[in-house]
């Protein structure tokens, strides 16, 4: 019985442990990826003055048109 | 037969809904199956019920729709994170995981999960939303409005739907939201946002709801472009949500005089002045929107969907201050309501079906049978009383109810959307003072501004309220908030809230007679026909679903009787300790 517990504890150690290690590995991988790809997309877009979320006002309407794919079988 | 399956699932508020040629005929959220409040994991519970309830198997679904294209969201996302490049750092390491593991493998996950190997259907989420509205409605042909925090790109949407063709003309794009604007003083005001909405709309009439007159209007106004065709732009300065975890800045904390509430300390006048300000803001951007729907698609009839159409107050405002003489809202407008919105879209949209019926109501959950309730009373030695028929439970509930005992009410089909309305529903004596303050404190252990909802007969709903004449439909899904008639507001104070009004629903005899007759029957006994009707559950939890969910929830509170089926059990005759139910009231 007591054996089992022990089992039990080192089992969920365990799992906590390479939760840890995984969680750590992703912010690392994760952060090379931000810094590199998101980084560099957002400098060459600044020098391309490129706005990808629209942010300066208008004078007339922020109507514009709907465009739905029509690919149904898509995720875009 | 075609037969649709509908899921919405990885944002909040999964969901699952079956269609048979067009009519829905299951729909639930996972939420009240797995007991946890606006579950986002994937609905294998709906979906399991959905499937059983109707006796078929996954091979036998002939199409199966997922409620946005996730693709195009992550495009968004991207975006987001390029263009708010380093600031966006801290939020792009927590969302990521998410992001690989689940939102961008969703035909492998559903396959995974349902065995299935059919194609997934993908449609735009406000597609989805404008196709739960429209194609449930009993419109042949309405403008469509559809209006939330963000989908892919759009969060606000018109277009015009006709028999079996829905269109969306134009689009506002995120970072641009009404939706967002609301969860923002939401969460400025220390409630939780994607939940708590509500409670901020609950809070406006504690502030000044003159526009001259409230401090905070026109300071909100700033953040805000709104032009006269109800399109709007928001000030980014004062906003943290398209980079951060946290969604005011500190811009918006110096406008509004104050940093964001810290959720133990007490709301002051300022905290209800600037629920008023969000409040009167939405409206005039939507009544702006609406009058210029109405005037590019020169059609009287209104469907509305996404989360800010469930802000009744502003609903019971519509069809007086738009040209709109007739509105329609589906009871769960928000996202879990999708699920509906994707199978419709596939059986009128893509399909070509024709229309054959609309959602008359919103019993589409799961059912108890009297055996399966006995059994579970049975098993669980709890002591009941079973009445010999429907009539002497109704006439006994009524009185139950008229000497001031709370009651659980618990029959048949659970509702769909997030309003209880008579299936799993707690009711009580409106015209007994303290049971506002006793739900609130002892029953439901939530903040005590907030007010109970009234459930009238839809025949006695005009004797009343002040409603618009003829009563829209969404009545009937607690949908709309009208004035109570002045005579009335100190005979049945519990249900009136500080602004007169009250969020009524309408009962009709041919959707559920036991709730219908039980009012009536309560009428008979007190001279007023108008019950307190608030869901089944405590704060924090979701509705109540098995009758073991029921059960628990009458022990661990101060419901004095749970009525279910025809069973009768006293929470007095039951006394065990099975849980304290206040120290799970959170958010």
């Amino acid at each position: 019985m007591k054996q089992t517990k022990h089992i039990k504890d080192f089992q969920h150690g365990l799992k906590e442990f390479s939760t840890g290690i995984s969680t750590l590995v992703n912010s690392i991988l994760l952060s090379i990826v931000y810094i590199v790809g998101v980084g560099i997309a957002s400098f060459a877009n600044k020098r391309s003055k490129k706005q990808l979320l629209e942010l300066k006002p208008k004078d007339t309407t922020y109507w514009s048109e709907f465009n739905p794919s029509h690919k149904h079988y898509r995720q875009f | 037969m075609t037969t649709i399956l509908g899921i919405s699932c990885f944002y909040h508020d999964s969901a699952a809904a079956l269609l048979k040629d067009g009519i829905v005929v299951a729909a639930a959220m996972e939420e009240r199956f797995t007991r946890k409040k606006h579950d986002t994991s994937f609905p294998i519970n709906a979906i399991k019920y959905c499937l059983e309830s109707q006796n078929i198997s996954i091979n036998q679904i002939d199409h199966v729709g997922f409620y946005e294209k996730p693709f195009l969201k992550a495009e968004r996302v991207m975006a987001q994170h390029v263009q708010m490049f380093p600031k966006s750092f801290k939020t792009f390491i927590s969302s990521m995981p998410s992001w690989i593991n689940e939102k961008l493998r969703v035909p492998r996950i559903i396959k995974k999960k349902l065995k299935c190997k059919k194609g997934i259907i993908f449609i735009e989420h406000h597609l989805a939303h404008a196709a739960s509205s429209f194609y449930q409605s009993p419109f042949d042909k309405a403008a469509v409005l559809t209006v939330d925090g963000v989908g892919e790109w759009t969060t606000t949407a018109y277009g015009i739907g006709e028999s079996n063709s829905l269109k969306l003309h134009k689009e506002i794009r995120f970072p641009h939201s009404l939706g967002l604007l609301y969860s923002t003083i939401t969460a400025y005001l220390g409630f939780s946002v994607n939940n708590s909405e509500y409670k901020v709309m609950g809070l406006a009439p504690y502030g000044t709801m003159d526009r001259e007159k409230n401090p905070h209007y026109k300071k909100l106004k700033q953040v805000i472009d709104i032009k006269d065709d109800g399109s709007y732009h928001m000030i980014m300065d004062y906003f943290a949500y398209h980079y951060k975890d946290r969604m005011p800045s500190k811009k918006l904390c110096a406008l509004l005089d104050g940093p964001v509430r810290n959720p133990k300390h007490e709301l002051t006048q300022r905290h209800r002045d600037i629920a008023a300000a969000v409040q009167l803001i939405l409206e005039d951007v939507m009544t702006k929107m609406l009058n210029h729907i109405h005037k590019e698609t020169k059609c009287d009839n209104i469907v509305i969907a996404g989360g800010c159409a469930l802000n009744s107050v502003y609903n019971g405002k519509i069809l007086s201050q738009t040209p709109f003489k007739e509105i329609w809202i589906q009871p769960d407008a928000g996202d879990a309501g999708t699920s509906i919105g994707v199978a419709s879209y596939i059986y009128h949209s893509i399909l070509g079906k024709k229309r054959t019926a609309h959602m008359s109501n919103a019993y589409l959950g799961p059912a108890y049978s009297s055996s399966e309730i006995k059994s579970f009373l049975d098993k669980n030695t709890i002591k009941y009383t079973q009445f010999k028929d429907d009539k002497e439970m109704i006439a006994h509930t009524a009185q139950l109810l008229n000497n001031n005992k709370v009651v659980g009410w618990f029959q048949e089909r659970m509702e769909w959307g997030p309003r209880a309305l008579g299936a799993r529903s707690i009711l009580a004596n409106p015209c007994n003072p303290q049971a506002k303050e006793l739900l609130n404190t002892k029953v439901k252990h939530r903040e005590k501004f907030r007010p109970f909802a009234p459930v009238v007969c839809e025949d006695d709903a005009l004797t009343y309220f002040d409603c618009d004449n003829p009563i829209p439909l969404p009545t009937d899904f607690m949908l709309m908030v009208y004035p109570i008639k002045k005579k009335w507001h100190a005979i049945i104070p519990s249900v009136t809230h500080v602004d007169g009004s009250g969020r009524l629903q309408t009962v009709r005899p041919e959707q559920n007679p036991r709730y219908y007759h039980v009012i009536k029957e309560f009428g008979k006994l007190s001279g007023v026909p108008i019950l307190i009707n608030t869901s089944f559950n405590i704060r924090g939890e979701p509705i109540v679903c098995s009758p073991f969910d029921a059960y628990k929830c009458m022990m661990g509170t101060e419901i004095d009787y749970l009525v279910m089926d025809t069973f009768l059990i006293k929470r007095e005759d039951n006394q065990k300790d099975m849980w304290d139910s206040e120290k799970y009231a959170t958010d």
